[in-house]
């Protein structure tokens, strides 16, 4: 049987800023299409920096990056929607737009890539009904709970059917209840294709899944386990 | 949810709030003082004209001249390719314009007889700079008692609007450049103000087109409706106002109306000029402020 093809590689990313802070330090690691990992390691470790060099939000000053097979080292501008449009993104602190309501955030993923309104007027409620806001496609996000918005960001990140899905401490501002819910979630997404990488603290989550966990502190990578736990 | 670039340049205009209307307050105020900029340099530019076209010297003949002798120099005049019109005023016709002009005063007039006017020529050159060649052809001739030129005149009044016009063209570029920093500093808060919906609009995939376009038509809509709301104030004064208003200042000098077209003409060009560099401004605070 042959090899499957990575669908990330980090070859050799080292990041430093301007003020001469190490972010990462030869960071290697591949992950293979329809994976499921957890990025763990304290707060600076380096989590969130390895998802902004997926999402080319960040670049390395020495090693390459590789998403889906291209090299993101040499690409230009106009080519970063493309990979954004691979790759679905959610925060810890949601990063929804607070003056629309549930139905135009999720909208919005569809309209900068073109879509057709009568297109997009099948896919969001879809999408809603996906996460469990089917009845709640007006209200506002300040109207929702954390982890109803959680869910609503979820619901955006997958508008565009992305091939990755990132997930930054998406847990991080949630009870446990709706904590469960989001990561439930996440695994079907896992289990329909989409790679995962998940960061986070939580050591109930990272130990109940027994998923392969890459381990970051000081932007080295310190363990990667096939079926880690949180140590 | 309309996902046009209008509709979503009205959003963001609304989005803007309050630092819409500011803006197209500056911006109308600063296109008055541009559209009255304008309208002096025309003005003096018309004066310029006016007086440059019509520099004109008066060769008064001896009282013992024949009118053969009269006509014979206006016909060495004539051949000379830097007079533009030579027009020959007999003592009577001098008399009967002196009558027509003091016909209010009929003591003046009463005993005046042709001899007292001299007989002249009224010469009008092709240029300024030529009318000192003509005076100066009048003071080598026997046959001329005194020579009169406009030439003094003529070249202090244009300094006069060569300076208008220096002043008037310094203040339109500020103003100019003034509309640009404005437009570029407007782009660059409303981008501020909406910084969080730019970053999220980027993680989903927008194009660099898509984030940056609505900023853009905004610069170019808040020009548009200020050089309107500019016009409004202008134009019906330019149009019922100026002749009276320039009576006023420039006194006996007949300054014509500004006619329809030419303030059409200049709206357009404004209009395009404003489009043309709100665009550019617009360009370059998106590049400025929204980091792809």
């Amino acid at each position: 049987m042959p090899a499957k093809k990575n669908i990330i590689e980090f070859k050799n990313v080292s990041k430093k800023f301007r003020d001469g802070t190490s972010a990462l330090d030869g960071i290697n690691f591949s992950i293979e299409p329809g994976e499921f990992v957890f990025l763990i390691g304290s707060s600076g470790a380096g989590k969130t920096t390895i998802m902004n060099h997926i999402v080319k939000e960040e670049d390395p000053t020495e090693g390459d990056v590789i998403v889906d097979d291209i090299n993101l080292s040499g690409m230009k501008k106009k080519d970063f929607p493309s990979l954004r449009r691979k790759v679905g993104y959610i925060y810890q602190d949601f990063k929804l737009l607070d003056s629309s309501n549930a139905f135009e955030n999720v909208a919005l993923s569809l309209y900068v890539v073109g879509k057709p309104s009568s297109e997009i007027e099948q896919i969001v409620p879809n999408l809603l009904n996906l996460v469990g806001l089917g009845d709640k496609a007006l209200r506002f996000p300040k109207n929702l709970s954390g982890g109803e918005k959680q869910r609503l960001a979820i619901a955006r990140a997958l508008a565009h059917e992305p091939k990755i899905l990132l997930a930054d401490e998406p847990t991080g501002n949630l009870d446990s209840t709706a904590s469960w819910v989001v990561v439930d979630l996440i695994k079907k997404i896992n289990k329909w294709g989409t790679t995962i990488i998940f960061g986070t603290h939580d050591e109930d989550i990272v130990n109940s899944l027994k998923k392969r966990v890459i381990h970051i502190e000081r932007g080295k990578v310190v363990n990667d386990k096939k079926e880690g736990k949180y140590e | 949810m309309n996902n046009s670039i209008f509709a979503r340049t009205a959003l963001s205009i609304k989005r803007s709030g309050w630092r819409a209307y500011a803006v197209i307050f500056m911006m109308s105020t600063t296109f008055v003082i541009l559209g009255v900029l304008l309208t002096l340099i025309y003005t003096s530019n018309s004066i310029s004209v006016y007086f440059t076209q019509k520099p004109e010297v008066i060769g008064f003949f001896k009282d013992d001249v024949s009118e053969e002798q009269v006509l014979e120099v206006k016909k060495s005049l004539e051949s000379m390719d830097f007079v533009a019109e030579v027009k020959y005023v007999s003592k009577e016709e001098a008399m009967q314009s002196f009558i027509e002009d003091a016909k209010d005063n009929q003591d003046i007039i009463e005993g005046v007889t042709s001899n007292v006017f001299p007989s002249h020529l009224n010469v009008k050159s092709t240029s300024l700079d030529k009318i000192s060649a003509v005076g100066d052809y009048f003071k080598s001739n026997d046959l001329i008692s005194d020579v009169l030129a406009s030439e003094n005149v003529v070249s202090t009044l244009a300094k006069i609007v060569f300076g208008i016009q220096l002043f008037g063209g310094t203040l339109l570029l500020v103003f100019t450049i003034s509309t640009i920093l404005i437009i570029f500093l407007t782009i660059g808060i409303t981008i501020y103000s909406q910084k969080s919906e730019i970053i999220i609009m980027k993680l989903v995939g927008a194009t660099d087109w898509y984030v940056r376009a609505p900023f853009i038509y905004q610069g170019i809509f808040s020009t548009v409706v200020s050089i309107l709301i500019a016009s409004s104030i202008i134009v019906p004064i330019l149009l019922t106002q100026y002749q009276n208003v320039m009576s006023l200042v420039l006194g006996d000098l007949q300054v014509s109306s500004i006619d329809f077209s030419v303030i059409a003409i200049g709206l357009s060009v404004e209009l395009a000029f404003g489009i043309l560099l709100s665009t550019i401004s617009g360009y370059f605070a998106t590049r400025r402020y929204i980091n792809y």
